[in-house]
């Protein structure tokens, strides 16, 4: 039970102090030129009017972009739903240390560049790519498929890229549930499968309902991926905004659309907020909705479904039956398969980067390290890669120094803006980047920040920081506050308490919320579109630009050093909760 | 280590114990705590002798719990005092109270030894090199667990952590500690070995002691003094034998021990109460009260071991069920519409009681207590 302070006098300015700077740089950055965006979207001429709705409204190719965009974000979901099930299920069953290893993996093309993933589709999916050319050697296809710059390529690069979303929230639940209802429903009568149906699955529903929010929300407004596997006939909505922005100069239909996709993602965020919000639920969860329950307390059916279960029960048992046979081999293969789209682009990417051909080509016809020194020696790389270390890092920075003030606020303390707040602070993982950036871009225009680091300082800090809040307030939450109950009873101050308990015991999660932070800022392809200048151009900027003007081995360099990178520093985050876990006395006590 | 170091910690509960004089009186006066509109402690008074043993017994919900955090100054009271030493001290913050708490969940800092658990509450209070080891190295010996600084909480078992939590909470001499459910979490043969260590080392240090449980067993064997409560009311404090033999109330008679409740008729006479059981043709003659009034119901509350069952053909009483358990035989009596459990000694070559059997009961008029029907 969370122990209630006094809640009088000043300790009521304690979440107000903490939520201030966040708040403060949300408004300004973010809330502020999104509130713009909608305005101008309602202005023609200099005067209030419909007109850039009442044009797209007429205009039969966006109704068409509306569609395929609505088409596509449902079938990734669905895709995603029924390939990552069998793999987050399977993990929830595996032992502590596999179940973590499978986590890295899962987690590892979370945290590479979408663009370094996409890219690696281009090269897999190519008509002399590594997959046409297995299918051809099967004899399966006698020529070679065209599967990228069209949607196939676009379905399957999005399914690749949103798995982990799926996984996550999945894994999350299915981890929770208690292995016991499972096996009482088997002592009851029930056979695996049907145990599966009916206890596991409904009691998984919250987890199947969060991700399939998340992965649809947030393929409504991609836009890297669409962009490059897709074919110039397969436009998405966030294609169309930033085709109007940067090269059309439609700025009124712009904002409209950026304003439609914006109001639809927030409609749906809204309604499934529950699910998405509830790291911040105090209440105990009732996780299976009741059906309608007759004044006996049965579910009410149907009489007729009623006789015809009866009828069926006895080959709907031996079919269960049977189910168990096959249903383990086939969990396990279709899991093991789903991690095998997880990885498939490293497998490409990882040889590429070692190729010692001029131009690409896979598999690699030899081997050097002429890519790496090419790289070194170019000072646009070079230049473009310390800009993006420097701005990503320091607004890792600052969205830990915003956004662990802000995530002590909402848990520890209660007050009446707490979910509003909370659900300002994570909604820019959910409103599409692309809409963020066109209102900076808006926002910004004619002033001297558009091309200038500050701008990305921003940009990278509101993206980042939701990242910080989510990761930081699960780390609060799973934190065991009897500690700080104890610190006190010994003698420590609050402000000592921080110092001694509670800082040293989440420093694994200050590490990851700043690793996300940075990630987030130093993948970013959207906002470079509208803010670089000559001055400013981040490294996923140049890769954009090579990926699609000559697509050479250079990004997979660039992969294979992130991934070097990451690795590090995921290793440097064991090796942190290791010497939390078991750090030796460092005062030794003994002389 | 040094030879003196080794002598040092030989006359380490020597020296805990005289640094405990007459400090640690707390007493709470109308305490009260609102949740909402719940009142989670309702009017509260409890004093408490330096170096007394008290514990706060109550089921779940009964506000023991949110009690005690008041005294340790992790819940703000809605009204009423706490004074330790006849100072009022509910404005102070709880690492100001200096006093000592163990929790149920230990509570050992996952990220230190041992011996950096213990230390912590004297580099707190400002000391350093050799005086922290000597009294860590006193604190650990105290429970019995020298030579386990150097290791993590994880390394150890669930009953050696809470040794080491004590040790923790007594290092730095509190004159007061709190106890919340500190054995909740191990197993019954554990409990039973630390409940005597914790009285050992109570005789030892001199503290006061309050001890949350809701187990009212092992408050009855460890405590001086038990203060029993239930929805937020003190029903009573007094020793376990005042408490078992002199129930203040209905819920106290029903929550120590086992206890048969008869309903009762209550007759006014005088200055006295009379209750009379239709059932068991039974009349109990008590002093008066406010709260026991002529044409009420009543009940009567009568243990066990007080019920004496002789067998006789010719009874109206049957018996329904009985267990036999060495010492003694408990026997499930029907009279008329009501039950009642005896507890008869066995004594050799006399038979059992059987199921069945008819037997007349005879009630100990002078160790029964009458109390108001409406429980």
């Amino acid at each position: 039970m969370p122990h209630r302070r006094d809640t009088s006098g000043w300790v009521r300015l304690v979440p107000v102090l903490l939520l201030l700077p966040v708040v403060i740089l949300f408004s300004v950055g973010y809330v502020v030129p999104l509130a713009q965006l909608v305005l101008k979207s309602l202005r023609h001429d200099g005067a209030w009017s419909l007109n850039s709705y009442i044009e797209i409204a007429n205009s039969p190719a966006f109704l068409w972009i509306v569609l395929r965009t609505i088409a596509l974000a449902a079938t990734v979901t669905i895709v995603c739903l029924l390939i990552a099930y069998p793999l987050a299920y399977a993990i929830s069953k595996c032992p502590p240390r596999p179940a973590a290893f499978l986590l890295v993996i899962v987690t590892l093309p979370y945290l590479t560049s979408v663009l370094i993933r996409t890219y690696a589709w281009i090269v897999l999916l190519s008509p002399n790519g590594p997959i046409n050319q297995l299918l051809l050697h099967l004899g399966l296809i006698s020529e070679p498929l065209q599967m990228v710059f069209n949607s196939i390529g676009v379905y399957i690069g999005m399914v690749q890229i949103q798995l982990p979303l799926m996984v996550f929230p999945l894994y999350a639940v299915l981890a929770r549930v208690n292995p016991s209802l499972a096996k009482a429903a088997q002592s009851l009568g029930s056979p695996p499968t049907d145990a599966f149906l009916r206890v596991t699955l409904p009691a998984s529903m919250p987890g199947v309902i969060s991700g399939c929010t998340l992965v649809f929300l947030s393929s409504l407004g991609f836009y890297i991926t669409p962009e490059l596997l897709g074919g110039p006939d397969s436009y998405l909505i966030a294609q169309g905004i930033s085709l109007r922005v940067l090269i059309l100069g439609n700025f009124d239909e712009a904002a409209a659309q950026s304003s439609i996709l914006m109001l639809t993602v927030i409609a749906v965020f809204l309604v499934f907020r529950q699910r998405i919000a509830e790291e911040l639920d105090d209440r105990p969860h009732n996780n299976i909705p009741l059906a309608g329950k007759s004044t006996s307390g049965l579910s009410a059916r149907w009489p007729i479904l009623e006789r015809l279960t009866a009828v069926l029960h006895g080959p709907s048992m031996r079919l269960h039956e049977a189910l168990t046979v096959v249903g383990r081999p086939a969990l396990y293969v279709s899991a093991g398969l789903t991690l095998l789209l997880l990885v498939l682009p490293f497998v490409v990417v990882i040889p590429l980067a070692f190729s010692d051909a001029p131009y690409l080509t896979f598999p690699p016809p030899g081997y050097s390290l002429r890519w790496f020194s090419s790289l070194l020696k170019n000072t646009q790389w070079l230049d473009a890669l310390s800009f993006s270390l420097r701005w990503a890092g320091l607004s890792a920075l600052l969205s830990v120094a915003i956004g662990v003030p802000a995530a002590f606020a909402l848990v520890r303390y209660r007050f009446s803006a707490r979910v509003p707040v909370y659900l300002l602070l994570i909604s820019p993982l959910i409103v599409p980047h692309v809409v963020i950036a066109v209102s900076l871009f808006f926002a910004l225009a004619g002033s001297s920040l558009i091309g200038n680091p500050l701008a990305f300082a921003l940009s990278y800090t509101i993206i980042g920081a939701p990242y910080t809040v989510v990761v930081m307030i699960a780390g609060l939450k799973r934190f065991n506050r009897t500690l700080e109950l104890a610190a006190a009873s010994l003698g420590s101050s609050p402000l000592v308490t921080l110092r001694t308990v509670t800082l040293p015991l989440l420093l694994p999660t200050l590490a990851s919320a700043a690793l996300f932070a940075f990630i987030v800022g130093f993948d970013d392809v959207v906002f470079g579109l509208f803010l670089s200048g000559p001055t400013a151009t981040p490294l996923p900027m140049r890769m954009w630009d090579n990926i699609r003007l000559e697509i050479s081995p250079q990004i997979a360099v660039i992969a294979v050093l992130f991934l070097i990178v990451l690795a590090l520093l995921m290793l440097l985050r064991l090796f942190v909760s290791a010497v939390v876990q078991s750090r030796r006395p460092q005062e030794s006590l003994h002389h | 280590m040094s030879v003196s170091t080794a002598m040092v910690s030989e006359r380490a509960t020597a020296s805990v114990a005289t640094s405990q004089s007459q400090r640690g009186s707390v007493s709470v006066n109308s305490l009260t705590k609102m949740f909402g509109p719940v009142k989670a402690v309702d009017d509260v008074s409890l004093s408490i002798e330096p170096g007394e043993f008290v514990a706060l017994l109550g089921p779940s919900g009964s506000g023991k719990s949110t009690l005690l955090m008041m005294i340790a100054g992790f819940e703000v009271s809605s009204s009423g005092d706490i004074m330790l030493d006849g100072v009022r001290i509910n404005d102070v913050p709880s690492y100001r109270r200096g006093f000592g708490m163990v929790f149920q969940s230990y509570a050992l800092f996952p990220h230190m030894t041992i011996a950096e658990n213990i230390a912590y509450p004297l580099r707190r209070r400002g000391l350093s090199g050799g005086d922290v080891e000597r009294e860590v190295t006193k604190a650990l010996k105290l429970v019995a667990l020298d030579g386990y600084g150097t290791r993590l909480p994880s390394q150890l078992s669930g009953g050696q952590q809470q040794r080491v939590a004590l040790a923790r909470a007594l290092v730095f001499r509190p004159p007061l500690l709190l106890m919340d459910e500190p054995l909740g979490a191990l197993d019954r043969k554990l409990r039973q070995q630390l409940q005597m260590e914790i009285k050992l080392i109570h005789k030892e240090v001199g503290s006061t002691i309050i001890f949350v449980t809701h187990d009212q067993e092992e408050a009855l064997s460890m405590a001086d003094r038990v203060a029993v409560l239930e929805r937020g009311r003190l029903q009573q404090c007094g020793t376990p034998r005042e408490l078992y033999e002199q129930p203040a109330t209905a819920f106290v008679a029903d929550f120590i021990g086992e206890m048969n409740f008869l309903p009762v008729e209550l007759r006014q006479a005088g200055g006295e109460i009379c209750a009379r059981s239709a059932d068991l043709s039974l009349e109990v003659v008590q002093e008066a009260s406010q709260v026991l009034t002529s044409g009420d119901r009543g009940l009567l509350a009568v243990r066990p071991e007080y019920i004496g069952l002789t067998p006789d053909e010719r009874a109206t009483a049957t018996v329904l069920e009985s267990a036999y358990t060495g010492t003694n035989q408990s026997v499930l009596v029907q009279v008329g519409c009501i039950r009642l459990t005896a507890r008869t000694s066995v004594s050799p070559g006399r038979p059992l009681f059987q199921s069945g059997q008819r037997v007349r009961i005879e009630i100990d008029a002078a160790h029964t207590r009458v109390f108001p029907a409406a429980r």
